[in-house]
């Protein structure tokens, strides 16, 4: 029903929903309305012989001239070699002409971001695949293929952004949450978090971010408290300027805007 | 084995290359790309010293086979001739085929009055680009007569350049018709030594079948069964078993040869089907036979894959479409459709 579309993009994302828009809500597609496209992308695996393994199909969206298939690749290292087993659905179609390319979600961690790209084109090589400019090179044809990495200044995950949006959407609660978190963070916790988190005290900050994001996702959906994602409505449309002044907010809303429009 | 394959022009297909075919090689694609006219093709290129086979594969397709046929399948144009080139396996030559179509007339020699059409189809074969109008090279000849066309079969291909006697199978689902084929068949199957071994593979269908005999003055196909006095006949049981029945004969006298199977799972449950195409790669592989199937079945491909996970290197997916003025064919081998369909349940259909 979309192929007529020219924009439709597929976002392969550490485990995001949701597009940002000030205007009206995109709307989840239902599976008798996917492009040959989107529903190659479902999937039709091969009776399970061995052991029994979740199959995530993407979640498909789609707004004014635009369709979006979103799909978590369980860590960014995976990212690479899905996009190239993907992209052969996209050689069989022949949709070069439909497909408008490939967005990469990710976070920094604790690395470089010279570092994470210039990994990403060697895994995209290993696979057969040039990545340059922001752009694959599959079997031939050009596709495009941008990474935005979570936060765009500094190192850290998407968390970072979460929190500062859920001291717009629920300050009060953030801050107990911080409370908590600081709490974690003394001496009386300090063998527990080098058992658990890690050694360096240097990425104890960063997990910290995790802890009080965890705490807040609790009480919000308390019979699945490690399961809440923006999709939850976590980013209200009634805070959406305040959202915009908050810098990495700012970025990211550009950067889908530029891409997906 | 056939290593490579290149058709020019046969029906739908234009310009397709297949490079560095394998033992198993599957085709896939929509209605209508092409993917029987392959497997014909392959027996047109002029291999098998069967003329019988190449009337039965023109024919195939039609009820009743006419010059009207002929006529779209080989337009009477020098030009629009088939061509087909083959790399066999075990030699570093080519095998040109040049598929020539020629239309006369002849008195009839009982009615001097009455004048037929005669076509012919001129195999012009050789091991370099220069095709010639040689003698050597045989043909098939087809009059019309009152009842249709007769086929004669005109000069035997008793020439040095075809000299390779590869056996030939070729099974479709639309040819059941081909009884007097299946019949011989079964007759070659006794006679050298096989019946144990079809009769093993006919036990998917049905555990209890014992034996079967060709019985009687019309030559009927009968399966004994234990504990059963009457025998049944073939067609006494579903278009499952029949097609496994030819397919299975097909297989086991093709040996060093090339097996042919169009629409594979066509007519059989899908309990059978995992044990009938195990058995059947199994009897393949004992005796070097190069398959060429085609599948409308996600079934069929992941049960091959599933069967031959320690030879994926001898598999060869094929997906045919057509482009423009080609036809394509997009090639995965056996290792990598493994992973698309494991990782993102790819349809390669």
């Amino acid at each position: 029903m979309y192929d007529e579309y020219k924009q439709t993009l597929y976002f392969s994302c550490r485990g995001y929903y949701g597009l940002f828009s000030s205007g009206s809500n995109p709307r989840k597609i239902e599976t008798n309305e996917l492009s040959s496209l989107f529903e190659s992308m479902i999937g039709k695996y091969p009776p399970s012989t061995g052991e029994l393994k979740r199959q995530d199909s993407p979640t498909f969206y789609h707004k004014d001239n635009v369709s979006v298939a979103i799909k978590q690749t369980g860590g960014c290292s995976n990212i690479p070699i899905q996009i190239s087993l993907l992209s052969e659905i996209i050689d069989k179609l022949d949709v070069y002409d439909t497909f408008g390319g490939f967005l990469i979600f990710c976070d920094t961690d604790l690395k470089n971001k010279e570092a994470i790209k210039e990994d990403f084109s060697k895994k995209f090589q290993s696979e057969g695949i040039l990545f340059k400019n922001n752009q694959l090179e599959i079997y031939g044809n050009p596709v495009p293929c941008k990474l935005y990495l979570f936060p765009t200044s500094g190192v850290g995950a998407i968390e970072k952004l979460l929190l500062e949006c859920s001291y717009i959407s629920y300050n009060n609660l953030c801050q107990d949450a911080k409370e908590y978190r600081d709490k974690i963070m003394t001496d009386d916790y300090q063998e527990l978090r080098k058992d658990c988190w890690a050694k360096k005290d240097s990425i104890q900050e960063f997990y910290s971010d995790k802890v009080q994001f965890g705490a807040i996702s609790t009480v919000l959906k308390p019979d699945k408290p490690v399961r809440f994602a923006i999709k939850d409505k976590l980013i209200k449309k009634k805070y959406f300027d305040k959202y915009m002044a908050l810098p990495e907010f700012k970025k990211l809303h550009n950067f889908l805007q530029n891409n997906l429009v | 084995m056939i290593k490579d394959f290149i058709i020019n022009d046969y029906r739908g297909l234009k310009n397709l290359t297949l490079n560095d075919l394998n033992k198993i090689n599957v085709f896939v694609g929509p209605n209508n790309c092409g993917k029987t006219s392959i497997l014909e093709a392959v027996i047109l290129s002029g291999l098998f010293d069967d003329i019988d086979l190449l009337a039965d594969t023109l024919k195939s397709r039609y009820h009743n086979f006419s010059p009207e046929y002929f006529k779209s399948l080989f337009p009477v144009d020098h030009n629009s001739a088939i061509y087909i080139k083959t790399r066999l396996n075990n030699s570093n030559k080519t095998l040109h085929t040049n598929l020539k179509y020629d239309k006369s007339q002849m008195i009839n020699n009982d009615d001097a009055d009455s004048i037929s059409d005669i076509y012919e189809l001129q195999f012009l074969c050789s091991y370099t680009d220069i095709i010639k109008d040689d003698p050597k090279n045989f043909s098939i000849r087809f009059e019309n007569v009152k009842d249709g066309l007769k086929i004669v079969t005109g000069k035997s291909p008793d020439n040095d350049i075809l000299n390779l006697h590869i056996p030939c199978k070729f099974v479709s689902f639309s040819r059941f018709e081909g009884t007097s084929r299946l019949i011989s068949d079964v007759d070659k199957i006794l006679e050298q030594n096989l019946r144990q071994k079809l009769i093993d593979i006919l036990k998917i269908f049905d555990d209890k079948i014992i034996n079967f005999e060709i019985v009687g003055k019309d030559r009927t196909i009968k399966l004994f069964k234990e504990n059963q006095n009457a025998p049944l006949t073939l067609y006494d049981y579903g278009n499952g078993m029949y097609k496994a029945f030819f397919i299975a004969t097909s297989a086991l006298l093709s040996k060093n040869g090339i097996l042919l199977i169009d629409e594979i799972e066509a007519g059989i449950h899908n309990k059978a089907l995992r044990d009938f195409i195990e058995k059947l790669l199994d009897v393949c592989s004992v005796n070097h036979v190069q398959v060429f199937l085609t599948t409308h079945s996600l079934e069929t491909i992941d049960i091959i894959l599933d069967d031959c996970q320690s030879q994926l290197d001898d598999i060869s997916i094929y997906h045919i479409r057509s482009k423009e003025l080609r036809t394509i064919a997009k090639k995965y081998s056996g290792k990598k459709l493994s992973t698309l369909r494991n990782e993102i349940g790819f349809d390669v259909r």
